[in-house]
């Protein structure tokens, strides 16, 4: 990419001996950097491996040579001592793999004025994802970056505002060095960087994540082969870091809530739980944890909702139970929120009563609205949809589509919530074995198993066979388009989008009346979708993107007398099927011109923003 | 055998290969009887379907049962088939229902001899599992030791 103005640049690279990792930095960055206006600024530590006498040797490199270790944050002030322009920190441990970083970064950090601070993705030596941006949850104040250590799915693909970044590789404006100054010397190494994202934000700058631009980051190479003591250091520095913003960090929640649900699961209310979470907090809303069901006392993997847990319980707040009715009872709250929805047409009675008891109810579309309503519920009802979170579903995402064949792609539970059976059987009749296409089941057998004691106990998971012999009692015919079955597959959560954007159309064979995320982070996704016409899927159902698959209603068994949900024929199916096949151009580009929308207006920030304004009506009252 | 995440790229893979020559656990047990669906796939997670997936089948299908309901493809001389059957059925009850329990005996102490293997085997590589994460913590601790012991001049 060409700027159209090019500011002068000092990239600053610490080094202390690691002349190996150094020399591979250096190479790259002096080989891949296209940047017109840039220079190269080593400040050694006092390095004892011949860095300095190497670095020396380079042309076009400057060197500032330290008689001692100075550490890296004295080191880094050094080197923003001794430039004018903005600079870049980077760590001797990085390898530049894109020619354009330093132009994306340079044109991210002047798209705004009150932009100060830009960061970048950061892979490392095997291509994982291992930051996109720094969290600090309380109150364990003890860093965190995301997404982690995830396979780089092109997830965080967007530049998008984040708290902090890490020093490894960021781009400060001349504006905040003049501002704020260097890096805080009361921190020897680590936090320092967290701290200096804070002081900028207090001084008007934010701090950006530049997702256009991803280095390698060989982590630690430096403490690694310098033999530093890591715990120490990071102790030392974590007390520094305390000291001096627990307090300021503590006071940017201006509202509270305690959630109760099913968390870290792998259900609908656990997977929106977690997301729920992290953008309540974002939000400035103060949760801390029940639980509905166990894990009471287990250690969560994640760090933020770990810490939420971790919190003192108060029943002062208001409470949200996001769970099935029946268990509703378990609120104890000084304001309780039943946040439901059910499978059905209506809620049965027994539901009804529960949430009755509680003082406000949310659900989540329209259409759970109205069935709240017809079935006598009396309380405040206001609509909290579930949401998608555009840093993992959008367009961009990691695809692995089959070559030269039309794949439909069906998420679902071997069971009588979804209409499996009439899918396959719409779909073979539908599609003869000359046709390029094929149907993707990914197919999870039922949790409640009923062969036997043995096969329960097994602590084996993905081990059933159940799916496969109900299939085969199907009888279909042999000579018919393909059908794959992806059984009891645990793929990983935060690769989904990437499932559907390996395929041309998502089928969403829910008979329930709320059938969760898939359809919108598909959609999210440009991926075109197809699901059946009931409940909250037809609220998103548009004809073009989404396109409904007509159907009846039918007594849905193991509920309560009377209450029905969706019963698709099979003659609707296959003519789905066959309009989306035959369409499937025209429903591509239009499920990517819905993306954006559905990612912006549907995201899980923009749920939590309509919670947070309920909680504080709430609060004023 | 811990369960774990797998990636996409690794099912999409083993998508494409079913695509190309579909498979199924069932067509390796009634390949002569009854041929599986070629158009039918079905995948099982790469760390179940050697042990978990047939233990599964195992115990779907260890209690045999010898009184199934009788029929006859004939048309003509139909209920007249069906009658005999159920004639000669009850004259030899005497001598293969005691044949059938002892099988059904022997089919149920096998399953649960498998699930108990099964399960002390799991039991056994979270054990070893454990042992390998302590073992590389107390190396991991006596070099730190000895690293401080030479920096300090001591070593």
């Amino acid at each position: 990419m060409a700027l159209a103005y090019a500011r002068p640049v000092s990239v600053i690279v610490l080094t202390w001996n690691g002349l190996e990792v150094t020399k591979n930095c250096l190479r790259t960055l002096l080989d891949n950097t296209a940047h017109p206006d840039f220079e190269v600024l080593v400040v050694d530590n006092g390095s004892t491996d011949g860095t300095p006498d190497w670095v020396a040797s380079i042309d076009g490199v400057r060197l500032i040579a330290n008689d001692e270790n100075l550490g890296f944050v004295r080191g880094n002030n050094v080197g923003i001592e001794a430039s004018t322009g903005d600079v870049v920190l980077l760590n001797n441990d990085t390898e530049i793999v894109q020619g354009d970083w330093l132009e994306r970064m340079q044109e991210l950090a002047y798209s705004a004025d009150d932009i100060g601070l830009v960061g970048c993705r950061l892979v490392n030596a095997d291509g994982r994802l291992v930051h996109a941006g720094t969290y600090m949850p309380l109150p364990s104040f003890w860093g965190q970056e995301y997404p982690g250590d995830e396979a780089d799915i092109s997830q965080y693909a967007d530049d998008r505002p984040v708290e902090g970044v890490i020093a490894a590789c960021v781009y400060i404006k001349r504006a905040v060095i003049d501002k704020i100054g260097g890096l805080d010397t009361d921190y020897f190494s680590y936090f320092e960087d967290t701290d200096y994202c804070l002081k900028a934000a207090r001084a008007g700058f934010q701090t950006w994540c530049c997702g256009g631009v991803t280095v390698k980051h060989l982590e630690n190479a430096s403490t690694a082969g310098n033999r530093m003591d890591f715990s120490g250091t990071f102790r030392k520095s974590r007390d520094v870091f305390l000291s001096k913003w627990k307090t300021p960090l503590e006071e940017r929640y201006t509202s509270r809530l305690t959630w109760h649900s099913f968390i870290s699961g792998r259900g609908l209310y656990s997977r929106a739980s977690d997301k729920l979470l992290w953008s309540l907090d974002r939000a400035g809303v103060d949760v801390n944890l029940g639980f509905l069901e166990g894990a009471e006392r287990a250690e969560l993997d994640d760090f933020r909702i770990n810490d939420m847990k971790n919190r003192p319980a108060d029943r002062d707040r208001p409470q949200v139970l996001f769970g099935p009715a029946g268990m509703l009872s378990r609120a104890d709250g000084s304001y309780n929120i039943a946040y439901v929805f059910t499978p059905c047409d209506r809620f049965d009675e027994a539901a009804v009563k529960e949430i009755n008891a509680l003082d406000e109810v949310w659900v989540t579309s329209e259409f759970q609205k109205k069935a709240a309503l017809a079935s006598g519920v009396k309380r405040d009802i206001q609509v909290m949809p579930l949401g998608v979170d555009p840093d993992y579903f959008h367009p961009g995402i990691k695809s692995y589509q089959l070559s030269g064949r039309f794949a439909f792609l069906a998420n679902l539970e071997w069971g009588p919530g979804f209409a499996g059976p009439a899918l396959l059987e719409a779909f073979t009749d539908e599609f003869s074995a000359e046709e390029k296409v094929v149907l993707v089941m990914n197919v999870a057998s039922p949790v409640d198993d009923e062969a036997g004691a043995w096969a329960s106990e097994t602590a084996i998971s993905g081990g059933s066979a159940e799916v496969e012999e109900a299939v085969e009692a199907l009888s279909l015919p042999m000579d018919r388009a393909p059908v794959v079955f992806v059984v009891d597959h645990e793929i990983a959560p935060y690769q989904a989008g990437s499932l559907y954007r390996s395929a041309d159309c998502v089928v969403v064979p829910d008979r329930s009346a709320e059938p969760g995320t898939v359809a919108i982070e598909s959609l999210a996704c440009g991926v075109p979708v197809l699901a059946i016409d009931f409940g909250s899927s037809s609220g998103l159902i548009d004809g073009s993107a989404m396109k409904g698959i007509p159907c009846d209603l039918a007594p849905a068994p193991g509920a309560a007398a009377g209450l029905e949900w969706a019963d698709p024929s099979r003659e609707s199916l296959r003519k789905a099927l066959r309009e989306a096949f035959e369409g499937s151009e025209d429903a591509r580009a239009k499920a990517l011109d819905a993306s954006e929308g559905i990612r912006f207006q549907r995201s899980w920030d923009e749920v939590a923003r309509l919670m947070k304004e309920r909680l504080d009506a709430i609060a004023r009252r | 055998m811990q369960s774990k995440d797998i990636d996409v790229e690794q099912v999409m893979e083993e998508v494409n290969k079913a695509v190309a020559a579909p498979s199924t656990l069932l067509a390796d047990f009634w390949k002569d009887e009854r041929p599986a669906a070629p158009n039918l796939s079905f995948i099982y997670p790469p760390y179940s379907k050697s042990l978990a997936v047939n233990l599964d089948l195992v115990s779907r299908n260890w209690e045999i049962e010898s009184e199934f309901e009788l029929g006859t493809r004939r048309r003509a001389l139909g209920s007249l088939a069906v009658s005999v059957k159920k004639l000669t059925r009850s004259l030899t009850r005497w001598y293969v229902n005691p044949v059938v329990h002892q099988v059904r005996k022997f089919n149920m102490l096998v399953t649960r001899t498998l699930f108990d293997l099964a399960n002390n085997l799991e039991a056994l590589s979270e054990r070893v599992d454990a042992l390998e994460h302590e073992d590389a913590g107390r190396r991991l601790a006596e070099l730190e030791e000895r690293v401080s012991r030479l920096e300090n001049g001591k070593g």
